[in-house]
């Protein structure tokens, strides 16, 4: 039983830092008004980034570099598509979704791949504390980014001058910009923010938690990641929360029926974490605390 | 057209004046012209990709055309499989007309299979009226998904974008537990020894009817996706109900002047898109597929969707563009004699996608650049000086 609960326990984690990366830079691009729907290609550009960096190179350090990169590419195309040429951004994000699952699926038959995997590393003293000690000190070391990124994006988004721009084009941006705001440069940059994050997100995807790239491996985890976001009512803690607790769905899902745990059907079991975001967003989240302008595309010339 | 001002001495903007000025002010004709390069651009890239990877671009096409159009009965499976596209399109029109955005389509469309086959292997009756009866219980069956999205954004305002997609991830497993259960859907006879994840087929006599044009075959779907679709068109584009599902989208504040309500308008778009969507999955059950799997949908609700916004959101050019998603499709399967892979035809779609976006971010360009300011100044707003 013990037993049973750790391995549950430890690939919640794993499975929830892939969406508490993504989450915390969608977190960003939310907060400067853009549902960033292309998350899930950055996600995905990202694992099959990191796995092509890792497997050229040899060296995961670089695969994780190159994972972030390919995401960044994305959330460029993103960021200038929708806030410097004003094209509606859910379709820039449907469109650069589709051609990031084109051109991975594509290249990654074309091109043989042979990533690594990141090392575990375990912290000594802390990873032998009984049921939560290797869950969260047993890690492959990028998962250990997770204690780190949320501070940071917290003191980013809450505690700079930039942050408080981000926000506040997000909650006004016409105010924001007849106070000088330059309002879409920062919802360029918040949504290179969120591809940096989901790139990370990705590399850790292929290289961390399978150690190998597969066609459409992100199968909804960004979209997953979204919901996260709007789970958490637009608070840090709120998206942290969620994307841990739909990790953790997503991993009673798949470890239930590794057990074989079979009172709920295995159909079920695998749909879990789409079918709690969508409760969850029914019930506990509260949509009136979203940013005032979200989705809403600005014009500084009217 | 307005050129007051030109500066005698800025030479290279003349000439890009020069070019521009052929168009006059009909901007729209400019827009075809950046659309079909733009497309042909995206075909280029395609073409580059194939080269990067070792292939030869002129042999990709040409196998794509001839598995799409040239092979004995190729033209009939390609405007069989432009079917459901055509379908998924027209409804994903109708919902981002409305400004709500359905983009889950194929889980809409497996739903919509399911509810049509259901209704064709389980209810006894006469042939014809068990086949019409299963093809609506497809709309119905994707009116219902797309409905507990509208349900969501009714009761919570739950990001209609966001439920949809989450409902597209959920409908293959449920497909897949009606079809792995043998109270429910699971072939139990006894060409379905291994008892595989499937049900039975769809009796022949209960199909959609199949009829010869010029050699290709084509069933009866084909006709109604058509008239279906011309109808919707033209009711978005000449009806009451089409100028306010159309007012709703464009400016939502004018809307609520007028009375158009998300509640009412918004939600009834939603369900018509779900609902075509459903009726592309009952026209796949019923007239290619004729026997459900949990990955029944196969992307027809995704490539709808992107058919769609290759046509600008146009019924009538989603007539066309569907075609050429489907031909794409069928054409794919030609493809293993070049050495180049099937997924190609997916990149492809991807750059269409995005060309199809880029004349409109052109248009931007060209408006914010200093000489076509100058010519376009009369069709925007008159700078003050």
């Amino acid at each position: 039983m013990i037993e049973d609960i750790e391995i549950i326990l430890e690939s919640s984690v794993r499975l929830g830092h892939i969406f508490l990366f993504a989450a915390l830079g969608e977190y960003v691009a939310e907060r400067a008004g853009t549902i960033n729907i292309s998350l899930e290609g950055m996600l995905l550009a990202g694992a099959f980034g990191g796995a092509l960096g890792a497997s050229e190179t040899g060296s995961p350090v670089l695969g994780i570099f190159a994972g972030i990169a390919a995401g960044f590419i994305i959330a460029y195309l993103q960021a200038n598509l929708s806030h410097r040429l004003n094209i509606d951004q859910f379709v820039v994000g449907i469109a650069l979704t589709v051609l990031s699952i084109g051109l991975t699926t594509f290249l990654f038959l074309e091109i043989k791949i042979y990533s690594g995997r990141i090392h575990e590393f375990a912290i000594p003293v802390l990873s032998d504390i009984p049921i939560i000690g290797s869950a969260l000190f047993a890690q492959r070391w990028l998962g250990y980014v997770a204690f780190v990124l949320p501070l940071l994006i917290w003191a980013i988004v809450h505690r700079t001058r930039w942050g408080l721009e981000v926000r506040s084009v997000g909650e006004n941006p016409t105010a924001a910009n007849v106070s000088g705001i330059p309002v879409l440069k920062r919802r360029r940059q918040s949504i290179y923010v969120a591809g940096l994050c989901a790139g990370l997100s990705g590399a850790y995807l292929s290289l961390a938690v399978t150690g190998a790239f597969s066609q459409n491996m992100s199968a909804g985890k960004g979209v997953v990641a979204i919901a996260a976001v709007l789970f958490g009512g637009w608070t840090l803690l709120g998206t942290i929360c969620g994307s841990l607790l739909f990790g953790f769905a997503d991993a009673l899902g798949l470890s239930l029926q590794i057990i074989g745990f079979d009172v709920i059907p295995g159909p079920v079991l695998d749909s879990m974490p789409y079918l709690l975001a969508l409760v969850g967003l029914l019930t506990i989240a509260n949509m009136a605390k979203k940013p005032a302008a979200l989705a809403e595309n600005f014009d500084p010339s009217d | 057209m307005n050129i007051i001002g030109v500066k005698p001495d800025s030479r290279r903007n003349e000439t890009f004046a020069k070019i521009f000025r052929f168009f006059d002010d009909t901007n729209k004709l400019l827009f075809s012209v950046l659309l079909i390069a733009c497309l042909a651009g995206g075909l280029f890239i395609s073409g580059l990709l194939v080269a990067a990877v070792g292939g030869s671009p002129t042999k990709v096409l040409s196998s794509l055309v001839e598995g799409s159009f040239q092979t004995p009965g190729a033209l009939g499976r390609t405007l069989i499989e432009a079917v459901p596209l055509l379908l998924v399109s027209i409804g994903v029109i109708v919902s981002f007309k409305a400004g709500h955005y359905n983009i889950g389509t194929e889980g809409q469309v497996a739903i919509g299979a399911l509810f049509s086959t259901v209704v064709a292997l389980q209810i006894p009756g006469p042939n014809w009226l068990v086949t019409t009866l299963a093809v609506i219980a497809g709309f119905a069956g994707g009116a219902f998904w797309s409905g507990i999205a509208v349900a969501a954004y009714l009761w919570r305002r739950v990001d209609v974008m966001i439920s949809t997609l989450l409902l597209t991830f959920i409908a293959p497993n449920v497909v897949l537990f009606a079809v792995s259960k043998d109270y429910l859907l699971l072939d139990t006879t006894d060409s379905n020894t291994r008892l595989a994840s499937q049900s039975e087929r769809i009796p022949l006599e209960k199909r959609l009817i199949e009829f010869d044009v010029f050699g290709q075959e084509i069933h009866l779907g084909f006709i109604a996706a058509i008239i279906l679709s011309l109808l919707v068109t033209a009711l978005l584009g000449k009806s009451v109900w089409g100028l306010r599902v159309r007012l709703l989208g464009s400016n939502f504040l004018t809307a609520k002047r007028y009375g158009v309500t998300q509640n009412r308008e918004g939600a009834t778009a939603l369900l018509i898109s779900g609902g075509f969507s459903g009726l592309a999955g009952g026209m796949i059950v019923m007239g290619s597929a004729f026997r459900l799997q949990s990955h029944i949908a196969n992307d027809f609700g995704w490539d709808g969707l992107l058919s769609a916004i290759v046509a600008r959101l146009s019924g009538y050019l989603a007539l066309i563009s569907s075609v050429f998603f489907a031909a794409l499709r069928t054409g794919s399967s030609f493809l293993a004699a070049t050495g180049v892979s099937r997924t190609i035809t997916s990149v492809i779609q991807g750059l269409m996608v995005i060309a199809a976006l880029m004349p409109a971010a052109l248009l931007v360009v060209i408006y914010r650049s200093d000489s076509g300011k100058r010519i376009f100044k009369s069709g925007k707003k008159e700078e003050s000086e």
